[in-house]
């Protein structure tokens, strides 16, 4: 909203200079958003907050000024008005009250309605310092009849408007709902069909879009002589559709939708005839509404010590009740208490804490002490919060970067990974086609960060995400890790090293099962991550390389390797991670080495598996610690040489211990896997 | 004073002598440029003796001369050999290489490096924000990113089809409802994109009964056409305190202690009255500049020097919050003539910007390496 400093001075004295002004109204709520000089005046812009549409007027911010500067606000009344009741003449027009019907189809769409009427008028331009007025605040000039509604609407708020009398072909004005396939020019020559959630003012068709824009046909032009002046009130949830469905918005809409002052309808008609008797002459013939304006006020009480407990200031209730009268309120003061009745103007008042604020707000929020509370100490919600960031603090330690990519996505990404339609959450009112549906992994996400980063020559990737990933399931969002390596030094088993790692640093490496394998669309070598309950494994993951058919989508050219993983079900499994001691040996450990052959295709795995189930007590370690395929070793074969620890809590092993166990080893390995021992 | 000596005595095979010493000494081409000059140069030492020449008997001239020209042939073939000789390094490297023979370890070569990812700029503000509350005694809450319209806005006393919704552009999901007790139309159930933390609030009082002092980072999204300031997600954290004597002193007492932790113990802040429907008396809060470290805007018309963080204004908006409105409680569930509480909301992004100097919010969702490795 914007108005000038002089304007601002016909109704409240002040003192301030435009600047501190502007300050004194931003520390009191009313936010200057700029402020500019204009040859001898100044331009203030302020962002009014929906709830005060009292401060869409200069005479709204004249008197919250008044309240914050402690002077008076010489708004105007239609008593005030000199030539209100006392200047209609019926004289020289064939009408009277009777010939001018008022018809409102829904008292609800248009609670009050008020036409004027003036004969003789002259339209021409306005003098200057109306243009001028209008111009500083945005305003363009029309002419003197248009201008002054405007400028009257910018005064006190209310949107007015007049139409061309004898453009009107019947004397009956009707405030209804727009009919199927009825349609208006406006008064910026737009053709607009008009729907039936459309409120209109209409003769035998439509004249107006109610409270959003008047029609071309009964504008004010220089050649028109008889006015009808419209003064009403619109239901703001009606206005607020049609703007919406017209996508046409205005000054007057903009009022309409955060309600006006139904009790300053009449003096701002007044205050219209006023200006055009006083700048285009005429005669009042006319004045009719379609009801009286019941006055209803509200009162609400206010307690001194509620007021204080709630602020934790002290404001004594002389003050309080000061400052309520200064923002025109009436106040009667009960010893603790204040019985306030509120003004019509100021509709956002309905309880007494919205008492409290106008008190703290005019007293001045920087006169409120600060205190810190007293905070109780509460269990935690939940620890998801505290375990995803430490699981982020491993994978950092572990040389990946952090990336954070936006959840929704476009359909092409969601269709080149063969997604099922049905699985997909899409928006209903995507903004582009980059976020049409909320994706429901994490790694084309990365990939998408892996190509820009390549573009820009990075040689070597290592990224993760933790995010929410959705699908239309239940739960419809979870949280989900995604971890992608490509480029130099990185291989798949890299990639497998860091999962095991993260496992066991989330103490829950004895409940995963990493099970190769697994057929994924995007992967051409693959592998499931499994999380054994008591009873049952389940897959919460996958991990592995890339496609190069899906690689090349992204113009990829190096191998990329992908992990993807629920993490729903792994934080709950961290919850049951138990650190134990295990008391340490005293007893020196043996070590022992064994080397076999086997065919090429015999997974190490499956030998290391293989040992670790035949359960030795003594056998506290298996490693493999060297892998060879090549000369010396007849093709189709490899070679493995897997170290053993043993190790006895309770005594010092000797050698007629450990060898039934290796003869065993050996044994086991011969039936399984048609192990030779190499010598 | 050697040189002069030299000059009267003309023993050649001493001056000889001398110069292989010196050449003995020579490390560096450095060294070596010295004593080319010293040798050589315009004002070297051969230069002195073939000047004086002319003073000389006449018998000496001829040996002198023949002597000069011998010493000045020997003076280059050494620099020669010398140049050959030393390894292109300067003086500082010399001295570390004679370390490095001593131990038999190049001490100067870049250390064998394990290099550890970085946490995103984003996460690393919520980890600082967070950790000032928690050690205030807040706790952490996690609600969910898709909420139903009740949430989101009911519940916060946002009436649907009212001006102050426009401020809240949301996203809708296709074809997806909820069916929601306390819904008063078919359009409540409707389920959104969150589009800030609030609803947070509302689920997590009606878990649990006060008091309550709660912490709630998280995605928001709203569809604004991206720019260097505007991305359609972001990240907020809401946070607030419900008990049965919480003061909007209390809420100014908190702010200012999490802001001077955050943005240094210089900033001013102010509270600025605003409107939010879920908070009653509500508040902006500005900080004073990071960049300019003023707080008055600058006289009107003298505008010259902007400062680029607040545009000379002087003050940042930083945040908003408030008392919580009885009309929330009573959504709840929460007595609100028992209890208070305040809330406050503020951008993740904005005070990442700001603290690192980050114009391009943009960048935070290219994940661009190295972007992120800067922090």
């Amino acid at each position: 909203m914007k108005f000038t400093y002089n304007w601002l001075k016909d109704y409240v004295e002040i003192k301030l200079r435009p600047g501190q002004l502007a300050d004194k109204l931003t520390m009191a709520g009313l936010e200057v958003t700029n402020l500019e000089k204009a040859g001898n005046d100044w331009v203030f812009d302020v962002e009014v907050t929906p709830n005060r549409a009292d401060l869409l007027s200069v005479i709204g911010i004249a008197r919250e000024v008044a309240a914050i500067t402690n002077s008076k606000c010489r708004a105007y009344s239609v008593e005030r008005i000199a030539d209100s009741k006392t200047c209609l003449s019926a004289k020289r027009y064939p009408l009277n009250a009777k010939t001018l019907k008022i018809d409102i189809e829904d008292k609800k769409d248009c609670p009050f309605y008020s036409a004027k009427i003036i004969t003789d008028v002259k339209v021409g331009p306005s003098p200057s310092w109306l243009v001028r007025r209008l111009e500083l605040v945005g305003i363009r000039s029309v002419n003197n009849i248009v201008d002054i509604t405007n400028y009257v609407m910018l005064e006190t708020g209310q949107p007015l408007h007049a139409f061309d009398l004898d453009k009107i072909s019947a004397l009956k004005i009707v405030v209804r709902r727009a009919r199927k396939e009825e349609q208006i020019i406006t008064i910026d020559e737009v053709k607009r069909p008009l729907e039936e959630d459309i409120l209109v003012i209409a003769t035998q068709r439509p004249i107006a879009i109610a409270g959003i824009m008047g029609g071309r046909d009964t504008q004010i032009e220089e050649a028109t002589q008889n006015i009808l002046l419209e003064a009403a009130c619109f239901s703001p949830l009606v206005i607020r559709r049609g703007r919406k469905l017209l996508g046409l918005s205005s000054e007057s809409s903009y009022r309409f939708e955060r309600s006006i002052d139904i009790q300053g309808i009449e003096t701002a008609s007044w205050r219209t005839i006023e200006l055009i008797r006083k700048l285009g002459g005429g005669n009042l013939v006319l004045s009719k509404k379609n009801s009286t304006v019941l006055s209803k006020t509200k009162s609400i009480k206010v307690d001194q010590d509620d007021t204080n407990r709630l602020l934790g200031e002290t404001i004594s209730i002389i003050s309080a009740g000061r400052i309520l009268k200064s923002l025109g309120f009436k106040v009667l003061k009960r010893k603790r208490t204040l019985k306030v009745s509120v003004p019509s103007f100021r509709q956002d008042i309905h309880t007494s804490i919205d008492l409290v604020e106008e008190i703290a707000r005019i007293n001045g929020y920087e006169n409120i002490p600060r205190t810190l509370p007293r905070i109780k100490a509460q269990e935690e919600f939940s620890l998801n919060y505290k375990k995803i960031r430490k699981l982020k603090e491993v994978l950092v330690g572990l040389g990946l970067n952090e990336a954070v990519t936006y959840s929704l996505r476009s359909t092409l990404e969601f269709q080149r990974f063969g997604f099922e339609e049905k699985q997909s959450l899409k928006i209903l009112n995507p903004l582009s086609n980059l976020n049409q549906v909320l994706s429901p992994f994490l790694f084309p996400r990365l990939l998408t960060a892996c190509r820009y980063n390549f573009n820009y020559k990075q040689k070597s990737i290592g990224l993760f995400e933790i995010a929410k990933v959705f699908k239309n399931a239940k739960p419809p969002e979870t949280y989900a890790l995604a971890i992608l390596l490509s480029g130099d030094n990185y291989s798949v088993l890299s990639l497998k090293g860091i999962l095991e790692v993260v496992f066991v640093r989330l103490g829950i490496a004895e409940f995963v099962e990493i099970l190769p394998g697994q057929r994924e669309s995007w992967a051409d070598l693959s592998a499931g991550i499994c999380l054994k309950t008591e009873n049952s494994s389940f897959q919460c993951g996958v991990f592995g390389r890339l496609k190069k058919e899906v690689s090349s989508l992204f113009s990829l050219k190096q191998d990329v390797f992908i992990a993807e993983i629920d993490l729903e079900e792994i934080l709950k499994a961290c919850a049951k991670a138990v650190k134990k001691y295990i008391p340490l040996s005293l007893y020196p450990q043996i070590e022992q080495d064994l080397s076999i052959i086997v065919k090429q295709d015999t997974p190490v795995g499956s030998i290391i598996k293989e040992i670790k189930e035949l359960n030795f007590s003594y056998l506290v370690d298996v490693n493999i610690k060297d892998l060879y395929a090549g000369a010396q070793i007849s093709s189709g074969f490899k070679s493995i040489t897997i170290s053993f620890v043993f190790r006895a809590p309770d005594h010092t092993l000797t050698d007629s211990e450990i060898e039934p166990l290796m003869s065993r080893i050996i044994h086991s390995l011969q039936d399984k896997f048609s192990a030779q021992l190499r010598t | 004073m050697a040189v002069r000596c030299f000059m009267h005595s003309f023993d050649f095979e001493n001056i000889y002598q001398e110069i292989e010493k010196d050449f003995q000494r020579v490390c560096d081409s450095e060294d070596l440029e010295n004593l080319r000059i010293k040798y050589l140069g315009r004002k070297g030492l051969l230069a002195g003796i073939t000047a004086s020449i002319p003073n000389l008997a006449v018998e000496e001239k001829p040996r002198v001369g023949q002597a000069v020209n011998e010493l000045k042939k020997r003076i280059n073939s050494k620099i020669l050999e010398k140049q050959k000789e030393l390894p292109k390094t300067t003086r500082q490297a010399k001295i570390t290489s004679q370390a490095t023979i001593a131990s038999g370890i190049d001490l100067s070569l870049p250390g064998i490096r394990r290099e550890l990812g970085h946490l995103h700029p984003i996460t690393q503000i919520m980890d600082e924000v967070c950790n000032i509350f928690i050690n205030m005694g807040f706790v952490v809450y996690d609600g969910p990113e898709i909420e139903s319209e009740y949430n989101n806005f009911t519940a916060l006393n946002i009436p649907l089809e009212h001006p102050s919704r426009d401020v809240f552009d949301t996203f809708y999901l296709e074809g997806q409802s909820v069916k929601v007790s306390k819904c008063q139309g078919a359009k409540e159930g409707k389920l959104l994109l969150r589009s800030h933390t609030s609803p947070a609030q509302i689920r997590a009082m009606k878990t649990r009964k006060p008091p309550l002092a709660v912490i709630v980072p998280g995605r928001v999204y709203r569809p604004d056409a991206t720019d260097a300031s505007h991305s359609f997600m972001f990240y907020q954290i809401e946070g607030f305190i419900v008990d049965t004597d919480i003061k909007f002193s209390d809420l100014k007492g908190t702010l200012e202690f999490f802001l001077k932790s955050v943005f240094g113990r210089g900033i001013k802040m102010r509270f600025r009255p605003h409107f939010f429907p879920f908070t009653e008396p509500s508040a902006e809060v500005d900080i004073s500049c990071i960049l300019c470290r003023r707080n008055q805007p600058p006289p009107a018309g003298n505008q010259k020097k902007i400062c680029p963080v607040c545009h000379g204004k002087g003050w940042l908006e930083i945040l908003g919050c408030g008392m919580i409105h009885p009309s929330v409680f009573k959504h709840v569930g929460i007595d609100p003539k028992r209890y208070t509480g305040f809330a406050f909301g503020m951008g993740v992004d904005r005070i990442a910007m700001l603290k690192f100097g980050i114009n391009d919010i943009r960048l935070f969702y290219e994940n661009d390496l190295r972007f992120l490795r800067q922090f």
